[in-house]
């Protein structure tokens, strides 16, 4: 049997975020696999690189949840590739897991950068 | 093992899939100037491990537990095929437990007293008394004065009928058999509601003194087994140095709801 606990590690880690990056991502119009990594590190100003091993996995897993749906296109270099959508329910969970997202964050700099207020020594 | 037709266009969709990204970054990487081989190097470098992508997609998928248990299974079959000899004795020893169990419960008192209702009026009044001690012990056997007596100053119940078993001898000279009977209190028919199909059962003159009047109650089975339905043998005494009977009939193969015997 293949060696999988790390692998299944790092993707779980990066799950909640990863989900969200490709939702996002897709909001702005379809695109296929390879256009998502794309996107996203441009989007991100080459800081973000997705490791394309942790990429197809999330897509079908959101594809099983069906928050985005997908379909076989050809592409202009007349080759076969799989498009995926945000659906309506993807949508709503991009706006549920943004919400999420941004408390994390808030929280996350509110235990950073400590308010003025004295803590205990 | 083989797959059903829509998972493995399923398996080879993301196959597809999986190979056309790669083919796309590797054509990247060489328009900004690597060879090819680089190229390819370094796209498979960064993709990761391709055969672990999938199966990771594959497991997400669901499916490799069902895969897995139906391998299992063939492999069990493979063992049994080659082990015969252990192979029968098992097989041999599941047949014959559960043969016994299903003739149990399909022939013996399971199907008739448990299974199929009591061919009795209202199967669902009918009770038996049991006669519990100080000591905790319980008796569903009573003496005949007892049983007169709680019949006389009976209540609670409809009517109070008492059995006893014995064996018979019922027949004439060569077809003479063995049977189970019972001696039965005059109201056991009355009180199981039951009707005869010929003659009749016990008039209650005939309860009164003891060793007058016997009369036999036989049933529908017998009856037409041993005098072939004949309806002149009812109402005849029978011949039976054992004790002098009149014959009525009662229908139902099953006219004796504590016992059931195929008569």
């Amino acid at each position: 049997m293949p060696v999988k606990k790390p692998y299944q590690n790092r993707i779980e880690l990066v799950q909640g975020t990863l989900d969200l990056l490709i939702l996002q991502t897709l909001r702005l119009g379809p695109l296929h696999g390879y256009g998502i990594v794309g996107a996203i590190r441009a989007r991100s100003n080459e800081l973000l690189q997705i490791e394309t091993g942790s990429l197809y996995p999330a897509l079908h897993r959101l594809e099983r949840q069906g928050w985005i749906a997908a379909e076989w296109q050809t592409s202009e270099r007349r080759q076969r590739v799989r498009v995926y959508r945000l659906t309506p329910s993807g949508k709503k969970q991009l706006v549920f897991q943004r919400d999420r997202w941004e408390k994390f964050s808030e929280a996350m700099t509110s235990i950073l950068n400590p308010a003025s207020e004295e803590g205990p020594a | 093992m083989r797959l059903p037709l829509w998972r493995l266009r399923q398996n080879q969709e993301l196959d597809e899939e999986i190979q056309a990204h790669l083919r796309e970054a590797i054509r990247e990487r060489v328009e900004s100037g690597e060879s090819e081989a680089e190229a390819e190097r370094a796209v498979l470098r960064e993709f990761g491990n391709v055969e672990l992508v999938k199966e990771v997609t594959r497991e997400m998928w669901g499916w490799t537990a069902v895969d897995s248990w139906v391998r299992d299974l063939c492999f069990g079959f493979r063992q049994l095929r080659r082990n015969l000899g252990f192979t029968a004795a098992a097989v041999l020893t599941l047949a014959l437990g559960i043969g016994v169990n299903t003739a149990i419960f399909s022939y013996s008192y399971a199907d008739g007293l448990l299974f199929r209702p009591l061919a009795v009026r209202e199967p669902e009044r009918l009770v038996t008394p049991f006669h519990i001690t100080k000591d905790g012990d319980n008796y569903s056997s009573f003496s005949l004065p007892d049983y007169r007596d709680f019949r006389e100053q009976n209540i609670v119940l409809s009517g109070l009928a008492a059995y006893s078993d014995f064996e018979a001898s019922i027949g004439e000279s060569e077809s003479r058999e063995r049977l189970p009977a019972a001696i039965v209190s005059g109201n056991y028919f009355d009180v199981l509601g039951i009707e005869p199909v010929q003659g009749r059962f016990f008039l209650p003159e005939e309860d009164h003194v003891e060793g007058t009047h016997p009369v036999t109650v036989i049933s529908y089975g017998l009856w037409r087994r041993m005098f072939q339905g004949d309806p002149h043998v009812v109402g005849q005494k029978a011949a039976s140095p054992a004790i002098p009977l009149r014959k009525a009939c009662s229908d139902a193969s099953f006219w004796w709801p504590h016992r059931w015997h195929s008569a």
